[in-house]
């Protein structure tokens, strides 16, 4: 067993002005090339191993990549955006301020003025912070190749640690929240209060019409393979009155869904006693109860 | 290293043009090309806020930002705040509220508090926190720092206030720091901050593996680079290739075996740092994995294969006392428990670092913040086949240290640098290879059996402790020594039995860490106790009372306690304070959170003791100009002991403390003395500087008789002279210094303390042979008692400390303000001890490998500290004082754990008590209940 951190390994780099010029790179390089978006997961992976490339392509000079828009069908966030501009953003913070609350969450500042939201959502870290809200708000995404275009939802985007379903030859372009009403929250677990990273993580959105559950959505981090939607506990609530009673026996349901691993920050039992703790804590705050 | 203009930009109020790699950080740019060394490097990895500046008015960590980051922003640094002849109010105030212990995390949090103070110019105590919570600081728990923003808050609002304030001066009072205002600045120098001309930087090749075989290392490709002018390895040390004060057994470089992660292999000296770490890539070295041993439990089995030539034991002791068995019989509650503990990283903010260099008398000198100059140079020697006079040890201010900066860490590397080199030569280690290196506090498990009687009287102990020493000897067989005389805490037993091992093993090297093997055996003992109090339906601090260590009493290794013993009086404070505050602690109960209140006491020896020779010096002259210096035998490692020394100095003289300039920790200057140890400095070399002062003082007053023909016993020493009490006439001591040089005279008074003989556990000639009276463990101890108030909440085990009353014997406080920051520090210590902190391997590899993953308590995580000091006076000691800061580890950590159990009737007997333990148990009494 090996205990080494190195060096950057040589490789080469090109940094395309344009979303053409970059998806010429892609079609040459195809699994060869690496995109660089903030680089704040990427660049330590490659210096201890864990990510190989022989290209890296830097995206930072496609400035068309990155801006938060207001658009009929919801909000655009550029998918290099970075994590900063969107937690400062007056538009965000309105829409879905389940996302600000995640951003000013993570990490510390000089991180997020690095870190971009494409970049957190393609690490496909189980425990990535954005992941959670976006979840919960319906959000999209949109991946071109060349001519080329789709967009996925979210919840069907991540596929395993550091696997999605981004192909190699495609570029994240935005993330697209939908317009909606309802009220979104995010809460999260750490060893401490500050400066940890997530034990589990927890992000709802609810829309309550004469004390019933028109629409509800619940989310989790760290506790599966994946970001988790959790389609049970909503599946239980959706249409039913908001009480005490019907929020614990939802609840109760995600025990079946989350697939935690032990790891140095919580064993697998405790990561799937606090699914429940924070699936009624995240409830709670979206229900419209006060 | 190609050089462009990256961009322009503002430097504290200056327009600059950043020439240099454009991938170069601003800290980079800061340190190396500005040497604006007041923004400190203390992980690069944005984690501990060391680097902070202000980027357009925010504050910002400086490590990761690259320059063209910046350009066209406004940057601040430190330095900007506050012109030479004046203090910004928050550096006033961070002053003047003992704020600041080491400094190094100072200049950062500075910066932070302007931050907040400009945004929010009255902040709520909520506020502050939340601002500062990227600000780690392990010296002061952070109390002081709190008081100090709202101080400055005050004095921005009032700057008249500020102006008006009057600096404490006297013994027993709270003077500020001597080296504060260097610390508030950003400008006393750490070894990192020096820069010599024509240095070469020192990049250590480490080892893969916890255990191997080198079978090849090839260095030729390696040789070949720009710059590289050297590339050291085990043939390059000149005399014996190892360092440790018992036992030099950790090789400096590496043969043909490595033991842990953190063994180095070779050195690489290069023009750059940049040069230096190309090479350490292209050294090839060939391994051989060895099976190892990664428990001690492991290491003890027969078929283990032997980490050294002497096998896997590095110490075992037993201790019997009275008679275990009789003892048992008359118990009429028997407790009992396992125990774990795990290793623990100092974590102190300052990564080792150091200079080595040939000086122009050809003396080897190595600056270097370690904490015992003169075992380095001892050591030192022995490796470079030098006499101890031909090296010079001078320790750079610590910035932080905790017991780690007393094995070698650089030290050893520099020596050879310089030594094959002959220019001067620099390393600073990253974290990475600090955590990875560094001693820790040892991992414990321990087996406690204790009996008392239905009144509550300890009758017997049965306790096993085996610790994890690691790879290497360094400091555990004097740590398992002292874990074993404490083993019972500060109270009577009369029939004991204690046995206790230290196994080498391939995981972290276990050494010294403030409290020295006593916070291991207190968690068993402390918590068996609480245990055996409900037992007998007794209160905790009752328990504790009726077993209470009190003068007249034998310890359970047998020295018989003559004085200054103040358990019961810290019991009693404590118990007091916590009757005052219970009102308000009650009323904090809210549902779904359950409050809990925890009792721990303890002491701890004050002085190395054990057989060591607990020594120091002091020198005193009057020079020319009239000033006093000070040559003594300590060491400062941000605990304050130069301004306690001049205090004790300027008390015994009459003069101001201004008066007196003091030089510690070179040995080319300052007496021969034991190191920054065992909370000794305040009793030794305080004593020493009380009685070489008294003898300063009369040479002083004999020669103003002699020359001005007045009475003796009618001179005073006043302010900064010499007063004559008959005719009131007053010779400054400029006058007095020109008369001696005049007569080609000197005046200097040199006197060397020894504090009396002491023996180890494990010395049992000793038991046997010396005298009862005369039996002593250590020159002094200190007691403590400790009370923790948490809430826990009962759906996911988090457990929030809300207050501590730390009641403390001090002897006598010298300097009050220093030693609530020495409690309130190791309060925080501790409470990370019991919640979070823990040094996790996986066979040998470390998987805790940033400042981050250490779980070191963040401002956000402090409670309320309520300190008591008791005044018990030590004859040994200057004006009666002894030492105080280790011993307020010890019984928080149990404290904290009963606390838990009082909440939730949960018992944790692994530390740390991490949500998930607490959670478990509170989940498994539910399902008893059903």
């Amino acid at each position: 067993m090996e205990a080494e951190v190195r060096p950057l390994p040589k490789m080469d780099y090109v940094a395309p002005s344009s979303l053409k010029e970059a998806f010429n790179l892609l079609k040459k390089y195809k699994e060869k090339a690496r995109l660089l978006a903030g680089g704040t997961d990427l660049i330590p992976k490659m210096k201890k191993g864990m990510v190989r490339a022989e290209v890296l392509i830097d995206l930072n000079r496609i400035h068309r990549l990155s801006g938060i828009k207001q658009r009929k069908d919801g909000l655009h966030i550029g998918g290099l955006t970075r994590l900063a501009e969107i937690r400062e953003s007056p538009l965000v913070k309105e829409k879905a301020p389940a996302l600000v609350q995640a951003i000013s969450l993570m990490a510390s500042p000089p991180i997020r003025n690095r870190a971009t939201l494409a970049g957190n959502l393609c690490t496909a870290s189980p425990a990535a912070d954005t992941a959670p809200p976006l979840l919960v708000l319906d959000a999209s995404v949109k991946l071109q190749s060349g001519q080329r275009e789709r967009i996925v939802p979210l919840s069907e985007f991540f596929l395993g640690p550091q696997r999605t379903v981004r192909r190699p030859d495609e570029i994240v372009i935005e993330v697209i929240i939908p317009v909606q009403e309802g009220s979104s929250a995010f809460l999260k677990l750490g060893r401490r209060k500050a400066f940890t990273l997530a034990v589990v993580s927890a992000a709802a959105f609810a829309r309550v019409r004469q004390g019933k559950f028109e629409e509800v959505r619940l989310a989790l981090g760290a506790v599966a393979p994946t970001p988790l939607r959790s389609r049970r506990v909503e599946e239980a609530l959706r249409g039913k009155e908001v009480n005490e009673e019907n929020i614990a026996r939802a609840a109760e349901l995600i025990r079946e869904e989350v697939k935690p691993i032990s790891d140095v920050r919580a064993s697998e039992e405790y990561r799937r006693e606090m699914s429940l703790v924070f699936t009624q804590r995240i409830l709670a705050k979206v229900d419209g109860r006060g | 290293m190609k050089k462009t203009v990256v961009g322009r930009f503002i430097l504290n109020g200056e327009e600059v043009e950043a020439q240099g790699d454009p991938q170069m950080t601003l800290l980079r740019y800061l340190r190396d090309e500005r040497r604006l060394t007041g923004t400190k490097n203390g992980c690069s990895a944005n984690h501990c806020g060391a680097c902070m500046v202000l980027v357009d008015g925010l504050p910002i960590k400086s490590c990761l930002l690259k320059l063209n980051q910046v350009a066209g922003k406004k940057v601040e640094t430190i330095e900007g705040l506050s012109k030479p002849e004046e203090l910004h109010p928050i550096q006033a105030a961070f002053l003047a509220t003992g704020a600041v212990q080491c400094g190094f995390c100072t200049p950062g949090m500075i910066i932070s508090v302007k931050a907040l103070l400009d945004r929010l110019p009255s902040p709520t105590e909520e506020q502050i926190r939340e601002a500062l919570k990227e600000n780690i600081c392990r010296c002061t728990g952070y109390i002081k720092i709190i008081e100090a923003v709202k101080l400055a808050a005050r004095w921005i609002r009032r700057p008249e206030e500020m102006r008006s304030q009057a600096v404490e001066t006297g013994l027993g009072r709270s003077v500020p720091d001597l080296d504060g205002e260097a610390k508030i600045r950003g400008c006393l120098t750490f070894a990192d901050d020096m820069y010599m001309e024509g240095m070469l930087y020192g990049k250590i090749i480490w080892s893969r593996y916890p255990h191997a075989e080198i079978l090849s290392l090839d260095t030729s490709l390696a040789k070949k680079g720009p710059g590289i002018q050297a590339i050291l390895t085990a043939d390059d040390v000149p005399g014996h290739n190892g360092m440790g004060s018992l036992n030099p057994d950790q090789p400096v470089l590496c043969r043909n075996r490595v033991r842990f992660v953190g063994d180095a292999i070779a050195v690489v000296f290069a023009e750059t740092p940049a040069a230096a770490e190309m090479a350490v890539k292209q050294i090839k070295v060939d391994y051989r994995e060895l099976p190892g041993i990664f428990s001690p439990q492991e290491a003890l089995r027969p078929e283990a294969p032997p980490l050294h030539p002497g096998g896997n034991i590095c110490k075992h002791l037993l201790h019997e006392e009275g008679n275990i068995e009789a003892g048992f019989q008359q118990a009429a509650v028997v407790v009992e428990g396992h125990f774990e503990t795990p290793f623990v990283e100092h974590a102190y903010l300052e990564p080792e670092a150091g200079i080595g260099l040939v000086d122009e008398n050809g003396i080897l000198t190595i600056y270097a913040p370690t904490q015992f100059p003169f075992e380095i140079r001892k050591q030192l020697a022995a490796v470079l086949s030098l006499p101890e006079e031909r090296i010079r040890v001078i320790a750079t201010p610590l910035g932080g240290a905790f017991g780690s900066k007393l094995d070698n860490t650089v030290e050893a590397l520099l020596a050879i640098g310089a030594y094959h080199l002959r220019r001067p030569v620099k390393i600073t280690l990253t974290r990475e290879e600090s955590i990875r290196l560094s001693t820790k506090r040892h991992a414990y498990w321990m087996d406690y059996r204790v009996g008392l009687d239905s009144a509550g009287n300890l009758m017997a102990v049965d306790a096993k402790l085996l610790s994890d020493a690691g790879p290497y000897t360094a400091l555990s067989p004097r740590v398992i020594d002292q874990a074993c005389i404490f083993a019972c805490g500060p109270y009577r037993v009369p029939n004991v039995r204690v046995e206790g091992w230290a196994v080498y093993t391939n995981n972290a090297n276990g050494s010294a860490f403030r409290g020295f093997g006593i916070n291991q055996a207190a968690v068993a003992i402390e918590s068996l106790l609480d245990e055996a109090a409900r037992k007998l339906s007794l209160d905790p601090f009752e328990i504790r009372m009726i077993n209470a260590l009190k003068i007249g009493d034998r310890t359970i290794s047998g020295e018989i306690l003559k004085v200054s013993v103040a358990t019961k009086a810290t019991i009693q404070a404590a118990r007091k304070a916590l009757q005052e505050e219970l009102s308000v602690i009650k009323a904090r109960e809210t549902s779904g959170k359950r409050i809990g209140i925890g009792v721990a006491s303890g002491f701890k020896n004050v002085g190395a003791g054990k057989g060591k020779v607990d020594d120091a010096g002091a020198i005193f002259i009057l020079q020319a100009d009239g000033r006093v210096v000070l040559r003594a035998s300590a060491v400062d490692m941000g605990q304050g002991i130069r301004t306690v020394l001049v205090q004790v100095a300027a008390e015994v003289l009459g003069v101001e403390e201004s008066l007196i300039d003091i030089i510690t920790g070179d040995t080319a200057l300052t007496m021969r003395h034991g190191g920054a140890v065992g909370e000794r400095q305040t009793l030794i070399a305080g004593k020493a500087v009380e009685l070489a002062a008294r003898e300063f003082k009369s040479k002083l007053l004999q020669r103003a008789t002699a020359y001005y023909e007045l009475p003796f016993e009618h001179l005073r020493l006043r302010g900064k002279g010499i007063i004559d009490l008959s005719g009131g006439s007053m010779i400054p001591l400029t006058e007095l210094a020109k008369r001696v040089n005049q007569a080609g005279e000197n005046l200097e008074v040199k006197y060397y303390y020894t504090a009396p003989k002491t023996y180890a556990l494990a010395d049992k000639d000793a038991r046997r042979t010396v005298p009862p009276e005369e039996y002593r463990n250590y020159p002094s101890y200190a007691y403590t008692t400790q009370v923790a108030v948490v809430q826990v909440d009962e759906n996911t085990g988090q457990v929030q400390v809300l207050q501590i009353i730390a009641a403390h014997d001090c002897g006598r406080a010298i300097n009050p303000q220093k030693i609530e920051g020495q409690i309130e520090g190791s309060c925080a210590q501790g409470m990370g001890y019991a919640l979070s902190e823990a040094y996790i391997l996986n066979r040998g590899i470390p998987l805790t490998r940033t400042f981050k993953q250490l779980g070191v308590p963040a401002i956000t995580d402090i409670p309320h500290i309520r300190c008591m000091l008791i005044e018990d006076p030590e004859p040994a000691g200057p004006f009666g004082a002894k030492g105080i800061s280790e011993v307020a580890t010890v019984p928080i950590t149990p404290a904290i754990l009963n606390a838990i159990y009082d909440a939730t009737g949960v018992r944790i007997y692994t530390l740390p008590a991490t949500p998930d333990k607490v959670l478990a148990g509170l989940r498994s009494r539910q399902a008893v209940k059903v």
